[in-house]
C-alpha cells in the first residue's frame, strides 16, 4: 500500500483515537521536565496530574464515535477499547486521590508524572491492536512502576521489594516478547484482529500453524500470568507488597491486573478461540488456563488464611482473585461467538444471549475487584498515621467503636471482597460462574462445571478471612497496648474511599450499569466484520 | 509426525547436552572443580552440539552454509561458556561473542538492519556497560557469589526441561521449500510463511483472507519506490517504521524518556536539589 494512503487511512484515524493518551502523556513529559527546573510544592504538582487527567476524559469522551480500520491501524476504539479506558481513567482519579500525599515535596514531579505515564499506558494497553504497539503499552506502564516503587519512600525493605519486582517483571517481560514473536510467526502479521481474522473465520487448514501457536499462548500466559500474579508467577507479590508503601501496594494490585486480562483478551482468547471450538489449541488453550484458575484460587485463598499482616493478606486474597477472574479465561476461549458452518464471513457475533460471556465476567469482575480493592486499601491509607501505621489485622481491632463510619465503609468492600450479595463483587463472581456453567450446558464439557465449583467452594473459604477482619472490627476491643487510631486523611483521600465504596453500593443494587457496557465491550472484543478492500486513491492524491 | 530415529538423536542432545553442560558450571560454593570434569563436561556438550547440528538445515549454497554451521556453532557454544565460565568478564566477552554470532544468522537471513542493529547496540554498548560494571564493582575481583553457581542441578534441569518442549515443538515444524502448485497440507507440520498465505491456500484475489493478509502483512523487502523498482531494505524498513509504526516509535521515544528520568532518580540516593532550595551546609569536620 502507498505509504501516504497508509498515513491518512490508519494512522490519522489511531492519533485521533489515542489523544487523550497522549494528552496525558505530554503533560506526565511536561512534569517530569520542569521538575527539574522549578520548585513547587506536592499540591501544584498533584493538581496539574488531576487536570490532566480530567482533560482526558473530557477527551476521551469526546472521540468516543470515532472508529478506525480494524485489519490495518495500531489502535481501535471499539466498545472494548472505550470501555476499558474509561475504567481505567476513572481509576486513575481514585489513584491520584489515594496518592496526593504520600510522597515529599521534593520527589512529587516524578511520582505524579509516573502516575499519569501508568494510567496512560494502560488506557494504551485496552485500545492496543498490534503486538509491538502492545508492547510497549505494557512496559510503559512496568517502567514508570520501578520508578514509583523507588520513589515513595527509601528504606531497605523498599528496595529489597523494588529490585525483586524489578527484575521479575523484567524476566516476564522477555517471556511475553518471546511469546509474541511466535504468534507474529504464525501468519507474519502483527495486526492482532487480522491475525484473528486469519485464524478463525477464514477457515484456513493449519492456520495459525498450531505448535507455533502453542508455544505463544504459552509463553504469552506465562508473560502476563506475572503481571496478574497468577500461580505459578505470583510468588513475588506477598514480599512486594509487603514491602512497599500501601499506596504502591494498592497500585500493584490494580493496574497490572487490569492490563495483564486485558492484553490476555487481545491477544490470546479473541485470537485464539476466533477458531471452531473442536481445534487442537483451542482445547488446549482451555486446559493450561483452567489448571491456572483452579491452582491460583486455591492456593491464592490457602495461603491468605494463614496471613496477620494486611498487606501481605491482600496480596494472596489479589492471586484469588486472579484466579476467579482466570475461570473467565478459560471460559473465554471456549465461548466465544461462534459462526455458522460453511459462511467464511460474520459481522457479528451469533446470539448468545442466554448465558454470560467469558470476556465479559471478566470486564465485569474488573469493575469491581477495582472498587473494593482500592476502596480497601484507600481506608488502610487513611487510617494509617506515622506515629500508628495500620500494618496488622489486630491494628483493626474495635475500630467500630471509635470510628463507625470508616468501619462500615471497610466492611462493606470486605463484603464485596468476599463476594456476599448484594454488592459488586458477588455480582463479578456470579457472572464468571455462570458463564462457567454456561458454556457445560451448550457442550458436552464438565469439566467447566468443575472448575465453577472449585470457585465458589473457595470463594466460601475466602470469605473466612475477609469476615475475620470484619469481626476484628466490630467485637473486639481495641488493643490495650498501642495507642489509639487518629487517622487525619486530606479530603482527597476521603472523596477516593468514597467513590470507591458508593460505587460498590451502585453497581451491586444495580449491575446493569456496568453489565451492559460490558457485555457490548465483550462482544466487540471477538468482532470480526468483513474486510473493505483498500482504499485507491490515486485520483485524490496530489 | 517424528520418526523413530529423530526423536532418539533429538534425547540424545537433550541428556548428553544437560549432563555436560551440569559437569562444566562452576561448582555451588565457588570452589575450582576439577579439570578431569570440565574435560568430559565439554566433551559431552561438544557432543550434543554436534547432534544437534544434524537437525539444522543449511542454506541452499556452499558458502552460506558454511557461514551458517560457523555461526550457529559459536552462538551455542558462546552460549554454554558465558554461563559456565567462572569470571565474570570471561562471561560478559563470551556474551559478546554470542551477540555477534547471532548477528551472523541475522546477516544470512537477510536482516541487515537488524544485524547491524544487534551488533551497535548489544556488543557496542550493553556489554561494554556491562564489563565496565564489572570493573567499577569489583575493584579487589573475585566475589564468591560471582564465582559459585546457585542451585547448579535445577537450573540444568528446568532450562534443558524447556529446550526439550521447545525442540520437540518445532523439530516437526516443516516449511514447505517450494509453495507454488503445493497442494495444501491438512497436518499440522507444516508451516506457511508470511508472504504464502494467499497463494499456498489459492485464495482468490477477493477472497476477504487475502484482502486481509494484504493489508495487515506489509512486505518491506518488496515495497517498489515511484518508479516501481525495488527499494533498498533499510528504506522499506525505514518508511514501515514511521507510517504503520509511527505511533509505536513515539511511544518508545516516551518510554526512553522515563527510564532516563528513573535512572536518575534512583540511582542518586540523596533528595534532589532544586533551583531556590536552601544551600546544603558544607561539611565543616573535613
Amino acid at each position: 500500500m502507498d505509504p501516504n494512503v497508509l498515513l491518512t487511512t490508519a494512522v490519522k484515524p489511531s492519533l485521533v483515537v489515542l489523544l487523550p493518551e497522549i494528552l496525558i502523556l505530554s503533560v506526565a513529559v511536561v512534569m517530569m521536565t520542569a521538575g527539574a527546573f522549578v520548585r513547587q510544592p506536592r499540591r501544584v504538582w498533584s493538581v496539574s496530574a488531576a487536570v490532566a487527567l480530567a482533560l482526558g476524559l473530557l477527551v476521551l469522551s469526546l472521540t468516543g464515535k470515532t472508529t478506525t480500520d480494524l485489519y490495518t491501524s495500531v489502535a481501535l476504539n471499539d466498545a472494548f477499547s472505550h470501555y476499558s479506558r474509561l475504567v481505567l481513567l476513572l481509576s486513575g482519579f481514585i489513584l491520584l486521590g489515594l496518592a496526593h500525599d504520600q510522597v515529599d515535596d521534593a520527589r512529587a514531579p516524578e511520582f505524579f508524572g509516573s502516575l499519569l505515564m501508568i494510567v496512560a499506558g494502560s488506557m494504551l494497553v485496552a485500545a492496543a491492536n498490534e503486538l509491538v504497539f502492545l508492547f510497549v503499552g505494557l512496559e510503559l506502564v512496568s517502567i514508570p512502576t520501578y520508578l514509583l516503587l523507588y520513589l515513595a519512600v527509601r528504606n531497605t525493605t523498599t528496595q529489597e521489594a523494588a529490585t525483586k519486582y524489578f527484575f521479575l517483571s523484567i524476566f516476564s517481560s522477555g517471556l511475553l516478547l518471546y511469546g509474541l514473536a511466535y504468534l507474529y510467526g504464525t501468519t507474519g502479521g502483527s495486526n492482532l484482529k487480522a491475525l484473528a481474522y486469519l485464524a478463525g473465520p477464514a477457515q484456513l487448514p493449519n492456520m495459525p500453524q498450531p505448535q507455533f501457536g502453542l508455544i505463544a499462548l504459552v509463553f504469552i500466559m506465562a508473560g502476563l500470568g506475572f503481571r496478574v500474579a497468577a500461580v505459578p508467577f505470583h510468588f513475588y507479590a506477598p514480599d512486594v507488597y509487603e514491602g512497599s508503601p500501601t499506596i504502591m501496594a494498592a497500585l500493584l494490585a490494580w493496574i497490572p491486573k487490569a492490563i495483564g486480562f486485558l492484553a490476555i483478551t487481545r491477544t490470546l482468547t479473541a485470537v485464539i478461540s476466533a477458531g471452531s471450538d473442536s481445534s487442537l489449541l483451542v482445547a488446549k488453550a482451555v486446559v493450561l488456563a483452567w489448571i491456572i484458575a483452579a491452582v491460583t484460587m486455591t492456593l491464592g485463598n490457602a495461603m491468605a488464611l494463614l496471613q496477620d499482616n494486611l498487606k501481605r493478606l491482600f496480596a494472596y486474597s489479589s492471586i484469588a482473585h486472579a484466579g476467579y477472574l482466570m475461570v473467565g479465561v478459560a471460559v473465554a476461549f471456549y465461548n466465544a461467538p461462534t459462526y455458522a458452518p460453511g459462511t467464511t464471513l460474520y459481522d457479528a457475533p451469533a446470539a448468545q444471549s442466554d448465558f454470560f460471556l467469558g470476556t465479559e465476567g471478566i470486564l465485569f469482575y474488573l469493575v469491581a475487584y477495582a472498587l473494593m480493592t482500592l476502596g480497601a486499601f484507600g481506608i488502610f491509607i487513611a487510617l494509617s498515621t506515622p506515629e500508628r501505621p495500620v500494618e496488622t489485622v489486630d491494628d483493626l481491632a474495635g475500630l467500630a467503636r471509635e470510628h463507625p463510619l470508616t468501619a462500615l465503609a471497610l466492611a462493606i468492600c470486605l463484603f464485596s471482597l468476599a463476594g456476599i450479595p448484594p454488592l459488586a463483587g458477588f455480582w463479578g463472581k456470579f457472572q464468571i460462574f455462570s458463564s462457567a456453567f454456561g458454556a457445560a450446558t451448550t457442550t458436552d464439557a464438565p469439566t467447566f462445571q468443575l472448575l465453577a465449583v472449585i470457585g465458589v467452594l473457595n470463594s466460601a473459604a475466602g470469605a473466612y478471612y475477609y469476615l475475620r477482619i470484619v469481626v476484628g472490627m466490630y467485637l473486639r476491643p481495641p488493643l490495650s497496648n498501642r495507642p489509639p487510631l487518629q487517622p487525619r486523611p486530606a479530603w482527597p483521600t476521603r472523596v477516593a474511599v468514597a467513590a470507591c465504596v458508593l460505587f460498590t453500593l451502585i453497581v451491586g443494587f444495580f449491575p446493569n450499569v456496568v453489565s451492559a457496557p460490558s457485555r457490548t465491550a465483550a462482544e466487540s472484543a471477538v468482532a470480526l466484520p468483513r474486510p473493505l478492500p483498500p482504499v485507491v486513491e490515486e485520483a485524490s492524491a496530489r | 509426525m517424528l520418526e523413530k530415529r529423530d526423536l532418539i538423536l533429538a534425547i540424545a542432545v537433550i541428556v548428553l547436552g544437560a549432563t555436560g553442560t551440569y559437569l562444566m558450571l562452576p561448582h555451588r560454593h565457588g570452589s575450582a572443580k576439577p579439570r578431569r570434569v570440565h574435560l568430559i563436561g565439554a566433551v559431552l556438550a561438544g557432543l550434543a552440539l554436534l547432534l544437534f547440528a544434524t537437525f539444522w538445515r543449511a542454506p541452499a549454497s556452499a558458502i552460506s552454509s558454511l557461514f551458517f554451521y560457523a555461526f550457529s556453532l559459536a552462538a551455542v557454544a558462546g552460549g554454554l561458556l558465558t554461563i559456565t565460565s567462572r569470571n565474570p568478564i570471561h562471561s560478559a566477552l563470551w556474551f559478546a561473542s554470542v551477540v555477534l554470532s547471532t548477528s551472523g544468522l541475522f546477516l544470512l537471513a537477510g536482516a541487515q538492519f537488524l544485524a547491524a542493529g544487534t551488533v551497535i547496540v548489544y556488543a557496542g554498548a550493553i556489554i561494554v556497560t556491562f564489563l565496565f560494571v564489572i570493573m567499577l564493582a569489583q575493584m579487589e575481583g573475585r566475589a564468591p557469589y560471582d564465582r559459585a553457581a546457585r542451585a547448579p542441578g535445577r537450573a540444568t534441569f528446568s532450562c534443558f526441561l524447556l529446550f526439550w518442549a521447545l525442540f520437540y515443538a518445532l523439530l516437526i515444524v516443516r516449511v514447505a521449500p517450494h509453495p507454488k502448485g503445493v497442494a495444501i497440507d491438512t497436518d499440522n507440520e507444516r508451516l506457511v510463511r508470511s508472504g504464502e498465505i494467499a497463494s499456498s491456500y489459492g485464495l482468490k484475489a477477493d477472497h476477504p483472507a487475502r484482502l486481509i493478509s494484504e493489508l495487515a502483512r506489509r512486505d518491506t523487502l518488496r515495497m517498489d519506490d515511484i518508479s516501481k523498482r525495488p527499494k533498498p531494505h533499510v528504506a522499506g524498513l525505514g518508511e514501515a517504521l514511521y507510517t504503520e509504526h509511527l505511533i509505536s516509535v513515539e511511544l518508545a521515544g516516551t518510554l526512553l524518556f522515563v527510564a532516563l528520568i528513573g535512572a536518575l532518580a534512583i540511582a542518586t540516593p540523596k533528595l534532589p536539589i532544586r533551583p531556590g532550595d536552601p544551600r546544603p551546609q558544607p561539611l565543616t569536620k573535613l
